[in-house]
């Protein structure tokens, strides 16, 4: 096109989407309004995996992985595999005490008391502490201040119960410490006795075999009450999304192509009018094209500035999270609006050429 | 002689808008299904999560109420095996979907010619419990509240087999199919049992087996219950025993996993049932973040309707200007014409909205067995609703339009320009 065509055309354009602004604004709001929709809904699909994964984190370990002679080490090495969420080990010991055999167990205390377990009293907090399980309360007649005297594998020790911990499972009967005073305890220099591994949903096998190559002779078993119920929740949920997604896609796509392409189909009379002025159907065609394209985009930036900040009140208000933003959104929502004004308008574009200028002059 | 005229005129114009009038039906209907499915997901969705969450395992454990003196000798309680069936008779029967007993024991092992001491614990596998009071049954066992049990081999289903965790088997030197001497019994081993809990290191077999072999007819050392239950929240925190009357039937009548374990301690005679926190604390969690983001969907799909209704909208007053114009000219007054043109709107709407409803039937069931292989309840109650909607949006998108083109001069219009 020669240059002074151009800039006609482009004056064109935009006297005539500000001339029609009631039209242009209301099949703008429905580009935005659709976009907005599928913004949101794709964003918050696609981030539920790892929304709720974060909350299954609560029901703990996936994998366990035991061996005689693990160091603190192999702890660290196990949780820089990739796709492990967590790894944390912990030092066992068998003690008698009240003259029955008792479990002690040493492992991080804050992690025990975010299991969701219900506790009384305090955490353990000085070397010599320990949280009783809750069936031990009778068993050996403890109450949260006592000291309860241990004896293990010849060495002797008092130790002082701050409170009580209750899960429900046979680590009731349990006495909770740190690792350090596990390991005096039982006599262990260093090292754990075993190390409980948390791996992202639908990864639990190929973490399991990375593990068993990083430490030959090691028993890895997958805590499968955990690794396979998460999997098929994260995947129904994310089913559900996606399938409720796609019917909201469907209604917009709707939505859309009415407002653009009914906007189209009332202008014949312009249509009439371009063509008596000598325009060809091509120049005609590139104009409105080019007005949809304008409208889509300005839709799909509308939108994108809508569904940004729902997407992260959402986000807020269900997970206690912000989304994570990609920068892909916006231009994955400028595309979409092309796209979806882009479609709308094809069909009433073509109805819409189809016709007789004198006709239409006429006003039939 | 006009009000003939008009009225023809009017006929007209609906018979010649027929397209252009189900081109409006199905925009309405589009958007109600859609609004009706996502609202039907939504009522439901918590009922269904919470059903999945069940996979996860047992929420409630019943022991034993052991106290005072009974406790520091460890005098050996049990509860009693035939409470078992009452457990369907509580307030909350409905909400339990899986009941297991255990029978805890030690005994001498012989195999591969080593003798060593294990673990043993007698359950059930599957049984159908009879329901008081009513016809049918419930199913009960180990496969309700431990669905992740894997078996290397088979289940047990005749008298004389076991099931030997792989742990144990590893160290003693068993495989299944072999044949193993259980306090002098022999028993063949029908499967290996992996879960990576504790059940590995032990000899499974059936309850009423175990009983009679320890000469224990009738006793169990647990129950492990699996039941849907209500997130926690601050009121259900609270001690019971601090509430009024009225505050503890209304704890009594939610169905907390607190107050589930609570008429289930009633029950079983001697017992202290809890709920088994990570459990039960997690996936109240669970629910109510899910819960949140159904809201929210719900919410998405009265913004489709909007947009699939705004497609009515738009569609339908286009051409209608020449139409009003000549409704004038012929004498029409304004009132009769918005009548005219809001019955239409009504009409649309009544009709898309019946027919959006009939599809979101469908769109929730789909959804609802693609998902959760079980369709979402349909409820009646949301016919109204989608239709009410229906039809005052459709209402509403006639109404400025008409009013508008109502008020314009007819001549304008006649001629055909704006």
């Amino acid at each position: 096109m020669r240059r002074r065509g151009r800039r006609a055309f482009l004056r064109f354009l935009a006297r005539s989407l500000a001339v029609r602004k009631g039209r242009t604004a209301l099949a703008w709001a429905s580009v935005s309004l659709a976009v907005g929709l599928l913004a949101v809904m794709t964003q918050i699909t696609l981030g539920i995996r790892e929304k709720l994964g974060a909350e299954l984190r609560a029901y703990g370990a996936n994998i366990i992985v035991a061996r005689e002679n693990l160091s603190d080490g192999s702890v660290a090495a196990i949780r820089a595999i990739p796709d492990v969420e967590e790894a944390d080990g912990q030092v066992y010991a068998r003690l008698r005490a009240g003259g029955r055999g008792v479990e002690a167990v040493g492992l991080d205390l804050q992690l025990l008391a975010a299991g969701g377990a219900l506790i009384e009293g305090r955490l353990p907090a000085a070397p010599g502490e320990v949280l009783a399980g809750s069936r031990l309360r009778e068993a050996l007649d403890l109450t949260a201040g006592r000291v309860v005297a241990v004896e293990c594998g010849g060495r002797r020790a008092r130790l002082l119960v701050t409170g009580f911990i209750e899960r429900g499972g046979e680590e009731d009967r349990a006495l909770f410490l740190s690792p350090a005073n596990a390991r005096s305890l039982a006599g262990r220099p260093a090292g754990v006795s075993a190390v409980l591994v948390r791996a992202r949903p639908g990864e639990v096998e190929a973490v399991g075999a990375r593990i068993r190559a990083i430490l030959p002779g090691a028993s890895v078993k997958t805590l499968r009450q955990v690794a396979g119920a998460e999997e098929n929740l994260l995947r129904k949920i994310r089913l559900l999304l996606l399938l409720a997604t796609a019917a909201v896609l469907l209604v917009s796509a709707l939505g859309v192509a009415s407002s653009v392409g009914a906007s189209l189909l009332e202008r014949r009379v312009e249509v009439g009018l371009m063509m008596a002025m000598g325009a060809t159907r091509r120049e005609i065609a590139r104009f409105f094209r080019a007005e949809a394209a304008l409208v889509g985009l300005a839709g799909g930036l509308g939108g994108f500035l809508i569904a940004g900040p729902v997407a992260d009140a959402i986000s807020r208000a269900a997970f206690e999270t912000d989304l994570a933003s990609s920068p892909l959104v916006l231009p994955a929502s400028l595309a979409a609006g092309l796209a979806l004004s882009t479609f709308a308008s094809l069909l009433p574009l073509q109805k819409g050429l189809a016709v007789d200028p004198a006709a239409v002059l006429r006003g039939e | 002689m006009n009000r003939i005229v008009l009225l023809r005129v009017m006929r007209k114009s609906f018979l010649n808008r027929k397209r252009a009038a189900v081109l409006r039906v199905i925009s309405v209907a589009a958007g109600t299904a859609v609004a009706a499915s996502l609202l039907a997901i939504s009522l439901d969705i918590s009922g269904k999560v919470s059903a999945e969450l069940r996979a996860f395992g047992a929420n409630i454990v019943i022991d034993p109420k052991v106290e005072g003196l009974a406790g520091v000798i460890e005098e050996k309680r049990t509860l009693r095996e035939e409470d078992l069936a009452k457990a369907k008779t509580i307030f909350w029967r409905h909400n339990i979907r899986g009941l297991t007993p255990f029978l805890f024991a030690r005994g001498d092992v012989a195999a591969a010619g080593a003798r060593s001491r294990v673990d043993i614990v007698g359950t059930w596998y599957e049984k159908y419990l009879p329901l008081p009071g009513e016809a049918g049954t419930f199913r009960a066992g180990v496969k309700t509240v431990a669905p992740w049990w894997t078996i290397e081999g088979a289940w047990p289903d005749t008298g004389g087999e076991v099931l030997v965790g792989v742990s144990l088997a590893e160290k003693i030197g068993m495989s299944r199919g072999e044949t193993l001497l259980l306090d002098g019994r022999v028993f063949r081993v029908a499967g290996l049992l992996a879960t990576g809990g504790a059940e590995d290191d032990r000899i499974v077999m059936d309850l009423t087996e175990l009983q009679e072999i320890r000469g224990q007819a009738g006793e169990i050392s647990k129950v492990l219950v699996s039941a849907l239950a209500t997130p926690m929240d601050d009121f259900a925190a609270r001690d019971p025993e601090t509430m009024s009357p009225a505050e503890k039937e209304k704890w009594y009548c939610t169905a907390y996993v607190t107050s589930i374990a609570r008429q289930l301690e009633g029950v079983f005679e001697g017992s202290s049932a809890r709920p088994i926190w990570p459990i039960a604390a997690t996936e109240g969690r669970l629910l109510e973040r899910l819960q949140l983001l159904i809201y929210f969907l719900a919410l998405a799909a009265l913004a489709a309707s909007v947009l699939g209704v705004s497609a009515a909208w738009v569609t339908s007053l286009l051409h209608r200007a020449g139409e009003i114009a000549l409704m004038k000219a012929v004498g029409g007054a304004r009132s009769e014409i918005m009548a005219f043109f809001l019955a239409e709107g009504l009409a649309v709407g009544l009709a898309g909205g019946l027919l959006g409803f009939a599809a979101s039937l469908f769109i929730s069931s789909y959804i609802g067995l693609q998902v959760f292989e079980s369709g979402f309840a349909q409820r009646a109650a949301l016919l109204p609703v989608a239709v009410g909607c229906a039809v005052l949006v459709s209402l509403a998108g006639t109404f400025l339009p008409v009013l508008r083109a109502v008020r314009a001069r007819p001549a304008g219009a006649l001629r055909g320009g704006a």
